[in-house]
Formats: C-alpha cells, sequence, structure tokens
C-alpha cells in the first residue's frame, strides 16, 4: 500500500539520519524517485518526530528518508547505478521489536532462539512419491474467543497453548488473530497466503507430491521455547510419524 | 514468536529425519535460529505461501518451496521469492517502528499490551499449560 492518502491527522514523519534540530527548520526529503527536493516549513521537529499538517501528496512525494543536503550527491550517484532504495532491504524484526519494546518500558529484552549447528536430511524420494506433511501456527476460529476477522486488533484470548492436528480431507477456517503479523499491510482475508492447503491439493492432483498427510499440525507460538522445544515439536513429529510423514512444510506468520 | 515457533519446529523434525522446507518473511528471526531449508518472501508478516486472492502467487510461491526441497544440498539454504509485495517499499517502515509513533501513541500501546498479556496469562492457565 503507498502511503499516499493517509490521514492529515496522521501524518508523522520518522525521524532518520540526523535531521536539523530546532523548530521549523527546513526538512530535506528524499522522494522514492530519489530526486532531492528542499520543502520550507513543512512541519515542526518536536518529541523527536517531524510532524506536519499536510498529506504525503500533498507534494508528490513517497518519502523513503530525510537526509541532509550533502548526501544527496551521493544518493544521486547510488539511484545512477540501479541500486534499491536504501530502505528495501528484510524488515530487521529482532531490532524493531527490541526497540518497541523497550520504548513501552518493557527492559530485559527477548533473547531470541540462535543456534551454530543446524540439522540436514537428504530428501530421500522423489516428491511425486512423497507424503507431505503442512504446520501451521494458525488457529481454529472459534467464536467464543472475540474477534478474529481481518483486521482484527492482536486477539490473545485466541491463542491456543497445546499443538493440534486436523484432518486434512475438508477445509477448515484458520485465523491468525493471535499472532502479530502486520496488521496495517496484511489483508488476512484469504487464508490460502498463509495456510496452503487447497495449493497443496492441487499440488497432489498434478502428481507434483505423491500424497498429503491425513492430518495438518497447529503449533502453538510459545514464547518460551523450551515448551516448543521439548514438548510440542516432539508432538508434531510423533503425529507426522503416526502419518507417515515423508516431508514437512511449515508456513510461518 | 511465529517463526521462531516454526523455525524451532523444523529443527527439530529436521534432526529427526524429516526434511523441511520453511515458508517465512521474517528473514531475520529464521536464519538466526537456523534451519535447514527457508524460502523468504521479502512480504509485511501474514503472508508467507503468498499473496490473498492470488492464486498463481500461491503456486508460485509453494512451488518454490518443492523445488528448495529437491536441491538445496546443505543447511541453511535461504530461497528468496522474487515476487515484491509493492513497487513502493515503504510498507517496510511501519510494523513496530518506534520511530513512527508519537509519545500519546507509545502510552496507548503500553496500556493495551498490558491487557493483552493478562488474557494471554488466563488463557493459558485454562488451557492448562505451562
Amino acid at each position: 500500500m503507498p502511503l499516499s492518502g493517509r490521514s492529515v491527522s496522521s501524518m508523522v514523519f520518522p525521524r532518520f539520519s540526523n535531521p536539523t534540530t530546532g523548530a521549523d527548520s527546513t526538512v530535506v526529503l528524499r522522494a522514492y524517485d530519489c530526486k532531492p527536493r528542499h520543502i520550507d516549513g513543512v512541519g515542526t521537529f518536536s518529541g523527536g518526530f517531524w510532524h506536519t499538517t499536510k498529506p504525503y501528496t500533498q507534494h508528490g512525494l513517497k518519502i523513503v528518508s530525510t537526509t541532509s543536503p550533502a548526501a544527496e550527491a551521493a544518493s544521486g550517484d547510488a539511484h545512477a547505478l540501479g541500486f534499491a532504495p536504501e530502505i528495501d532491504v528484510p524488515t530487521r524484526y529482532m531490532q524493531r521489536t527490541r526497540d518497541y519494546y523497550l520504548a513501552l518500558g518493557y527492559g530485559n529484552p527477548y533473547r531470541w532462539a540462535q543456534f551454530g549447528e543446524v540439522p540436514f536430511t537428504a530428501v530421500s524420494k522423489p516428491l511425486s512419491e512423497a507424503c507431505v506433511g503442512l504446520v501451521t501456527t494458525a488457529a481454529h476460529f472459534d467464536p467464543a474467543f472475540g474477534d478474529q476477522g481481518p483486521g482484527a486488533a492482536y486477539n490473545a484470548g485466541a491463542k491456543f497453548y497445546t499443538p493440534y492436528a486436523t484432518a486434512t480431507d475438508s477445509v477448515p477456517d484458520l485465523r491468525i488473530s493471535h499472532l502479530g503479523y502486520d496488521r496495517k499491510h496484511t489483508r488476512a482475508d484469504d487464508q490460502r497466503s498463509y495456510f496452503p492447503l487447497e495449493r497443496l491439493r492441487e499440488a497432489n492432483e498434478a502428481g507434483r507430491i505423491g500424497t498429503l498427510a491425513s492430518r495438518f499440525y497447529g503449533a502453538p507460538t510459545n514464547r518460551s521455547q523450551r515448551v516448543t522445544m521439548e514438548t510440542d515439536a516432539p508432538q508434531i513429529l510423533e503425529w507426522m510419524r503416526e502419518d507417515g510423514v515423508d516431508v514437512a512444510i511449515l508456513g510461518a506468520n | 514468536m511465529c517463526h521462531q515457533t516454526v523455525s524451532l519446529v523444523a529443527r527439530h523434525l529436521e534432526a529427526n529425519g524429516i526434511p523441511t522446507v520453511l515458508f517465512g518473511s521474517a528473514k531475520d528471526i529464521v536464519e538466526h535460529a537456523g534451519v535447514p531449508r527457508f524460502v523468504f518472501s521479502d512480504f509485511p508478516l501474514g503472508n508467507s505461501m503468498g499473496k490473498p486472492h492470488d492464486p498463481e502467487s500461491q503456486r508460485f510461491t509453494l512451488e518454490l518451496g518443492f523445488r528448495t526441497l529437491e536441491r538445496a544440498f546443505g543447511s541453511r539454504t535461504t530461497v528468496q521469492s522474487p515476487l515484491i509485495w509493492d513497487d513502493d517499499p515503504t510498507w517496510k517502515l511501519d510494523f513496530s517502528n518506534i520511530d513512527q509513533l508519537s509519545e500519546e501513541e507509545v502510552a496507548a500501546r503500553r496500556d493495551a499490551f498490558d491487557k493483552v498479556k493478562q488474557i494471554a496469562r488466563d488463557r493459558r492457565v485454562k488451557d492448562g499449560a505451562a
């Protein structure tokens, strides 16, 4: 979704590379087309943010950063060489969430799982002969647990804390309101964008995979790595063995 | 947590003889944990299997996973999908970005988060889980 059209009242320019301090300074904005534009009096600087009362569209800009005039020459070179926009890199979610929760007042940053060794098992048969198992973190819709629809706010009441296994012979109604997905840009109104059961059935019918396992498996998103590693993952492995799964597909959210 | 959860499950399955491929959009979290095979879509979180209402995008993404299963010859194999979410990459600035929020918004989110944590605690007790 482009930024243009956002409401006037919610406009906040992000604090990028060291804008000039003080109120009513000149804001130097670089447009998405990398042509420098200097805009006088676009807003005021307070509380670490540039605030403006004007929508982006008024300037015809898609802002990717604020920078100094001296930096514009370098950015012009980058553009000439065909570089992608600076912000067009994979989002660093660990750093984002760390900064976010620190700002919300929660210290003791979360230690994310990190391993030096990574297991590897070679695929031993053609996929056209393999039984494929599917793992999801989505949850079965249950009207008792509040708003789980597209656009619902984070719904901790819809979380589940024990793994589940559900037959794949019908298409379930799976929701992700209990997960920290992107509430602004993700529609969450087509479960096939996070749960590929129907796409796997197609692949099965086309002979691309041998069979689809008789059940798919729900993995609880537990903050405790120990519970995931020592309780939930072994349970899912056990079910997969019962179902004769040869290869596993896991969809994150 | 979600990307970490499936990463840990993939590792466990793989270590016990079941080859895996993980589809996700939080590259840093998955690669930090370390998984055998990873199809990375540089999309907003919640679309790891392709774009909504876009069957071709979903089929393409799944096929990328099949090929990764067939061809990866070692662990930590990441394949990045060539699909892009939007010509305009500014959506990447929005998710949990403290630089995008005013002090009032931060305060409101702090209150909301406290409430949500209590709800999660209640639900965990109800499920009889640790």
